[in-house]
């Protein structure tokens, strides 16, 4: 109490302190509207028993009844599992074709502005646009994938791939390491620009080999566009929803079931928001608590 | 040693040509497919090319499908996102940038906004706009939105802002300009490219995004494009592919165009406060 009295005390006197929190008011309002708010609503409704279906209004204050519920969620796990997988195997893959993609682009090219702008396109689409596009080239029944392969004679007959177990998954990961590629190769690229003409030169130099040349001059200096490529594409992979709702519905079975898509179907499927709200708050720490694992161990990677 | 030299450059052109097929192809497909007739379109083995240019599936979407509505609704939806967000962010960068209002805890509250999870802010979204009787309206949507894209646009003009040398704050000062003329008559100008840039990233985000429109539009009147699109993907009878192609391309031309002007910016854009320290 007295430290704030203090400290608008100071804000009094203060002008140019006045002037910043007076120009900042808007946002600080938008802010609380469309940030504060929420989250510190779905926070404090993940306390209570709340099902929508019974009452508008959240029914009874339940502690950390929710929680404990979800962390015995064997579905809710599963879905954390199966949203790892679906991230260690769509990163690396997205790394590697961007960073081939990024190495090919460093050489002297004609018209190489007309080619970057058109190599990102399929990166700028929306989620359900990217859904839409691969919906039809998987269709079982019309699907040009089933035409290119049997053409190929890869399959002997059509595959349904997004209604199999065994496929679905792996038909999500190949759409999305599509849309995304160009994003780790805009990353590496800049990346890459920044690596001084004079020590690859010094390299040569002394006679260091192609590969020598990219773990000791090369690779350092994408250490910082990978870390920011890592945390973002995890949090991604942890926020996965178009595909899944529009293309399985995280079927068959559970086999394509990704966090964000259960922590959905948990609460608009069945209304039961309290539980909802708190599967969505452990969400969040997750997302926390992994972006700032990821860019520490990096860190510490780039400063040995 | 110029075979070799050519060689090089005929592999390079090569994996580009291969990149640019595996990139664009789907694209082609979705034209292709757009200009098809049911008969071309449900024809196995696949009819890559149709036979004659048809664009009735284009007008249908209009005709049968309300897209003039749908198309209106997102124009809004990203319009008034756009306005909102680009102004409250200019405003609360600059004050972040200049008089480092907020400190570290607004700092901190911007990391945690951007990270939080778009399930997080719609599930209160959804249960408060019944309250406080928004449901089912634009407005609603542009406060979704608005929730991804302030700290967004805060961030990425935070970056502009602080690469105005100060220098010229205090130059201004000196010359009797007050801190309102300095903001609007030095720095805004400067800051314009940053702007422009901020307003099209979200332009593109509100345009394309997907949850939570269709969590919060339940209603055939205010629902935006993405939803439309979903229903052509998983709809009661069987899938009209040609309108569904044409209804994709319509929501993905405009992104394309609009991001032709800010490849100078991606990289900033992408990154906008992925990670700070």
């Amino acid at each position: 109490m007295l430290q704030s009295a203090r400290l608008l005390e100071n804000l009094r006197r203060d002008r140019p302190a006045r002037f910043g929190w007076a120009v900042m008011l808007p946002c600080l309002l938008l802010l609380v509207l469309v940030g504060v708010l929420p989250i510190g609503y779905t926070l404090y409704a993940s306390f209570y028993k709340y099902n929508f279906l019974e009452s508008i209004r959240p029914q009874a204050f339940l502690g950390l009844q929710n929680y404990g519920a979800a962390l015995r969620d064997a579905r809710f796990w599963a879905s954390m599992g199966r949203t790892f997988v679906f991230a260690t195997v769509t990163i690396p893959l997205e790394v590697l074709i961007g960073l081939g993609l990024a190495l090919v682009m460093q050489r002297p090219l004609r018209a190489k502005g007309v080619f970057r702008a058109l190599l990102i396109l399929p990166y700028m689409i929306s989620p359900i646009v990217l859904a839409a596009i691969w919906s039809m080239l998987y269709s079982a029944q019309y699907g040009v994938v089933n035409d290119l392969l049997l053409r190929l004679h890869l399959i002997r007959e059509p595959v349904a791939w997004l209604a199999t177990a065994r496929t679905a998954l792996g038909a999500l990961i190949f759409a999305t390491v599509w849309q995304w590629y160009p994003f780790s190769f805009l990353l590496l690229s800049a990346g890459l620009d920044t690596v001084p003409r004079e020590e690859y030169e010094a390299g040569q130099i002394d006679g260091a080999s192609g590969p020598q040349i990219f773990r000791y001059i090369t690779l350092p200096h994408l250490l910082a566009p990978l870390t920011v490529l890592l945390v973002v594409r995890t949090i991604d992979a942890l926020k996965t929803f178009a595909l899944v709702f529009s293309l399985t519905r995280g079927g068959p079975g559970t086999s394509t079931e990704l966090v964000s898509y259960y922590v959905y179907a948990r609460t608009f499927g069945d209304f039961k928001v309290g539980y909802g709200s708190a599967l969505s708050i452990l969400l969040m720490l997750a997302m926390m608590v992994v972006s700032l694992w990821i860019a520490r161990v990096l860190q510490r990677a780039v400063s040995t | 040693m110029k075979r070799r030299q050519l060689l090089g450059q005929a592999v390079i052109y090569g994996l580009l040509a291969l990149f640019l097929t595996v990139g664009l192809l789907p694209f082609a497909w979705i034209l292709s497919t757009s200009l098809k007739i049911p008969r071309e379109y449900y024809s196995w083995p696949p009819q890559w090319i149709p036979s004659t240019l048809n664009w009735q599936n284009y007008s249908l979407l209009f005709a049968r499908y309300g897209f003039a509505t749908k198309l209106g609704n997102s124009v809004l939806v990203a319009a008034g996102t756009t306005l909102i967000s680009v102004f409250a962010g200019a405003a609360g960068a600059f004050a972040m940038s200049r008089y480092n209002t907020g400190g570290r805890a607004l700092t901190a509250w911007l990391v945690i906004q951007r990270m939080a999870p778009p399930m997080t802010v719609v599930i209160a979204l959804y249960f408060l706009a019944i309250k406080a009787q928004i449901a089912n309206t634009r407005l609603n949507l542009v406060l979704a939105h608005s929730s991804v894209t302030l700290p967004f646009c805060i961030w990425m003009l935070k970056g502009f802002f602080d690469e105005i040398p100060r220098a010229l704050d205090e130059a201004a000062a000196i010359d009797g300009a007050t801190r309102l003329q300095t903001l609007r008559l030095v720095i805004l100008p400067l800051v314009a490219p940053g702007l422009a840039a901020a307003a099209i990233f979200t332009l593109i985000q509100s345009w394309n995004e997907f949850l939570f429109a269709v969590i919060l539009m339940n209603s055939d009147r205010t629902q935006t494009l993405p939803v439309a699109i979903a229903n052509f993907i998983t709809p009661q009878t069987e899938v009209q592919f040609g309108p569904m192609a044409a209804a994709t391309l319509i929501a993905t031309v405009p992104v394309f165009v609009f991001s032709l002007f800010i490849q100078k910016y991606l990289v900033k854009g992408l990154t906008a406060g992925a990670v700070k320290g």
